[in-house]
């Protein structure tokens, strides 16, 4: 068996690891080894005389959880920015935060 | 505020709401907007939603609105380079992902795929997984609970109130080992802190590892397991939220007075178990914004400050770093930990015995195939009985056994058990007796791994291999009444002795001096009535959580939680004078049929926050007593029969008034005065003043018909008393009558008497 870590972004939440193992659970080629959420990192053991990167990558693709590269924690994420078109941006800090009351904000 | 806790929450934020928006869209083009969306049997929707917007969604058409007022909360990431403070910004985002997280619920509760149904790739092969409630295991699969209903949401609500269960904590993730998870619950059990079970890592919950070490789950061990992944620990926001709307009377849409509530009065926390990802910080912003902190077994960032939370914010305690001789002694340093962050107030109970003890285990069921030996039941006899004795014949302490003992027993055997035990107090009278003995059913069903049932001569008792496994004999009964007796009446009992005898004659002969007692007492609080006594008692026990409601409990009405009569609380005052039950002096007489005296109407005014003026005490249609949020059953007028309806807790039937008992309640309850609708303890039906002043029993049009088959024969007693020994099959109940049109034509059939009595207004 061969070892491979793969980045997948799309999994960033702990029920995209239940999904991701899913799509292997029943694989007897390919072994999820680790998958984690806070990293988006998947490890794998595969047999390389059935599979190989390329077609498991493929098959994460099909499933939406196409390999990438990690969001870096400091970056903005910027795929989906709903806040860019929200009208709400705060660029200024309310004083009461410092105070952290929670009675300026708005529900 | 932590910079990297701020990126990472509002980033789950923004990536939840957009799950949710695709999910809520998926299911509008596959299902509809009409498709109902609905928790199970809540009357307050979407609980959060609900509970911050005041929105009700019903369909799943509802949802698109709410998506919109989330993407409304969500802010940009911090950037690199403008270091704020964030903290709003991550609060908001905190509540966007709630709202995200309970309309992605809503559109799985829409398509039947919640409450979860998981895989279990360690299923043991003796079948003992354990559940509670609608729980259930099927080979390889489990069914988890999803959202706590609104029933047990209120059957909870004494024990949140009286301390014995003093907190929640949502677990998210999953533990080192399942050992640790295993020591974690028996930790927060025996601190009676309610757990809330959800999330994963590395596709592993904290469920999973219950389960395989056979953890009994459910409502009756506190320990509720809401679904593997982090969407489903929004449930344990709901029911923060429904907390404030049940039994503070909140009203839907003020959000800040609910998350003040809720910091205030609720004492909850998130114990987030290995690798935090994105959508858990989210999560856990979002119950920051409750005031409930989050205590980490792994290395991130803290936020210690106090402010939005009453002590620190995020706490961080990386377990293998946490000093300790091994994982043990560690797991009860996390959560002594935990109790810190949230100022929880424990009551332990110290009792000498080799196994855990706290009214978590009260609910444990001890089946068959897991019990080493039993007393009482359908194979032998068993009592318990309590009596008082002068001083000079009790031994504190002495604890005697006779009789063969459970080591003794062959595994599955079956022997008598007689446990007499004797007190001594100089405050002690003889009319608190049955008050300390009716206390044995849960102080012995708090042992881990001992199932107590009934009570007198009526007793029965299981214990589990692995209680007897670890040291568990006869003598720590003993023990464990001597202690727990001397914790709750300490101020009424100063010495405690106990014998217990499994020999046959010796238990026969003992359970006929009992049966004496027995009778005397049933004589004796048979003879207590109003007029007999000038003092009534407060119970304001509910205030903790219902500000404004006051309980005035007289000899002939128990509270409307059920839990507290009046030789109860006139007990509770001796034992703790500055107590929740206070003595109501009766005063002068302003209305006796209705029930008013000058006394309860100035103590419910001064106490009651002067929201409440005057009560009568034997009426429902004017001034009645105000209603909490934990009554056992709740009586409403349906003016089309001339009558009143009853509605027990545990009915989540539709009603003839086209309300469920959970609206009913989140109409009435809260502290509120409502004629025409009250708040009831079950057994306040059996009374000769059940609202004497409306006409009794007579009244009653439709019985919610779990209670009627409950207390049949008490209500037969009832209505034969009241000169009518057919009543009760007049009485409708759901199986025959859901509507007003359906009651009608069945009262009339039926000629029951509310039709031709006097118009109730």
């Amino acid at each position: 068996m061969e070892q491979l870590a793969l980045i997948v972004p799309g999994m960033w939440a702990d029920h995209h690891v239940i999904a991701v193992r899913g799509l292997f659970r029943d694989a007897e080629d390919i072994q999820v080894t680790g998958a984690s959420a806070m990293d988006a990192t998947l490890c794998l053991e595969y047999d390389p005389a059935t599979t190989d990167p390329q077609k498991i990558a493929a098959q994460l693709e099909q499933a939406g959880y196409a390999v990438g590269e990690a969001a870096d924690a400091a970056n903005s994420p910027t795929d989906k920015p709903e806040w860019l078109t929200a009208g709400v941006r705060v660029t200024a800090t309310d004083p009461a935060d410092l105070t952290m009351s929670g009675d300026h904000r708005k529900y | 505020m932590s910079r990297y806790i701020a990126t990472r929450a509002i980033r789950g934020a923004q990536g939840m709401v957009r799950e949710a928006e695709e999910a809520v869209n998926a299911a509008l083009v596959e299902l509809g907007p009409d498709a109902p969306v609905a928790f199970t049997n809540t009357a307050y929707y979407l609980p959060v939603i609900y509970a911050f917007t005041g929105e009700k969604v019903e369909k799943l058409g509802d949802l698109p609105a709410i998506i919109e007022r989330a993407k409304n909360l969500l802010h940009p990431v911090p950037s690199n380079n403008m270091w704020l403070p964030y903290l709003g910004e991550t609060l908001d985002s905190g509540i966007a992902t709630l709202f995200a997280e309970e309309a992605m619920e809503g559109a799985r509760f829409a398509r039947g795929t919640e409450p979860q149904v998981i895989k279990l790739d360690h299923a043991r092969a003796d079948g003992a997984r354990f559940t509670g409630g609608d729980l259930g295991v099927h080979g390889d699969k489990m069914k988890l609970n999803g959202p706590i209903d609104d029933i047990q949401l209120r059957a909870w609500g004494i024990q949140l109130v009286d301390g014995r269960m003093p907190g929640f904590c949502a677990i998210v993730g999953c533990a080192k080992s399942n050992e640790v998870a295993v020591k974690i619950v028996r930790e927060l059990q025996s601190r009676g802190i309610l757990i809330f079970l959800s999330g994963n890592v590395n596709g592993r919950s904290i469920i999973h590892q219950l389960q395989e070490e056979g953890i009994q789950l459910g409502y009756d061990t506190f320990t509720v397991p809401f679904g593997i992944d982090t969407i489903s620990a929004v449930y344990a926001l709901g029911f923060a939220a429904r907390s404030a709307l049940t039994f503070g009377g909140m009203d839907a849409g003020n959000a800040r007075k609910i998350m003040l509530y809720n910091k205030y009065r609720v004492f909850a926390f998130v114990l987030a178990l290995g690798e935090v990802d994105d959508l858990k910080y989210a999560t856990a912003a979002g119950a920051i914004s409750f005031g409930f902190p989050t205590i980490a077994d792994t290395r991130i960032p803290q936020i210690l400050p106090t402010g939005v939370t009453t002590y620190e914010h995020v706490v961080s305690m990386p377990f293998d770093e946490i000093p300790g001789a091994d994982d043990m002694e560690r797991t009860e340093k996390l959560i002594q930990r935990c109790m810190e962050v949230r100022g929880v107030k424990v009551k332990i109970a110290k009792v000498p015995i080799p196994v855990s003890y706290g009214s978590a285990f009260e609910g444990e069921r001890i089946r068959k195939d897991i019990m080493y030996a039993e007393f009482g039941g359908k194979r032998s006899n068993a009592f318990e009985f309590l009596r008082m004795k002068p001083a000079d014949e009790v031994e504190d302490g002495k604890i005697t056994v006779s009789g063969t003992d459970i080591d003794g027993m062959e595994e599955g055997g079956a022997l008598p058990l007689g446990m007499v035990v004797d007190v001594s107090g100089r405050k002690m009278q003889t009319d608190f007796e049955p008050i300390l003995e009716r206390q044995f059913h849960y102080f012995i069903n708090g042992v881990e791994g001992i199932q107590h049932n009934g009570q007198r001569d009526i007793a029965w008792t299981r214990i589990s291999k692995s209680t007897f496994g670890k040291g568990f004999r006869l003598e720590h009964f003993g023990k464990v009444i001597h202690a727990r007796i001397h914790e709750v009446f300490g101020n009424i009992v100063d010495k405690v002795q106990v014998h217990l005898t499994t020999d046959q004659a010796e238990v026969d002969e003992l359970i006929e001096v009992a049966r004496v007692a027995y009778a005397e007492r049933n004589e004796r609080i048979a003879n207590l009535t109003d007029e007999s006594v000038d003092t009534f008692y407060s119970c304001l026990l509910c205030q903790s959580f219902a500000p404004n409601h006051v309980c005035v409990i007289n000899p002939e009405r128990v509270g409307l939680c059920g839990a507290y009569n009046w030789l109860d609380c006139k007990a509770s005052y001796e034992i703790n004078p500055t107590g929740p039950n206070q003595p109501v002096a009766k005063g002068l007489v302003i209305d006796a049929e209705k029930g008013e005296f000058s006394g309860p109407n100035e103590y419910i005014y001064q106490n009651s926050n002067q929201a409440v003026e005057r009560v009568t005490l034997y009426s429902i249609m004017e001034a009645p007593l105000t209603s909490c949020g934990c009554f056992e059953a709740i009586m409403v007028l349906v003016p089309e029969a001339n009558g009143f309806m009853i509605v027990s807790r545990e009915d989540p039937s539709m009603t003839p008034c086209g309300m469920t008992f959970s609206t009913l309640a989140g109409t009435a309850g809260g502290g509120m005065q409502t004629p025409g609708m009250m708040g009831m303890g079950k057994y306040y039906l059996t009374s000769k003043k059940f609202i004497s002043a409306d006409g009794g029993m007579k009244r009653i049009v439709w019985l919610s018909s779990n209670l009627r088959e409950s207390m049949r024969p008490a209500l037969q007693e009832v209505c034969e008393r009241e000169g009518m020994p057919d009543l009760l099959d007049k009485i409708a109940d759901e199986t025959v009558a859901t509507t007003v049109e359906d009651l009608l034509p069945f009262l009339e059939e039926k000629g029951h008497p509310a039709l031709t009595m006097d118009p109730l207004f």
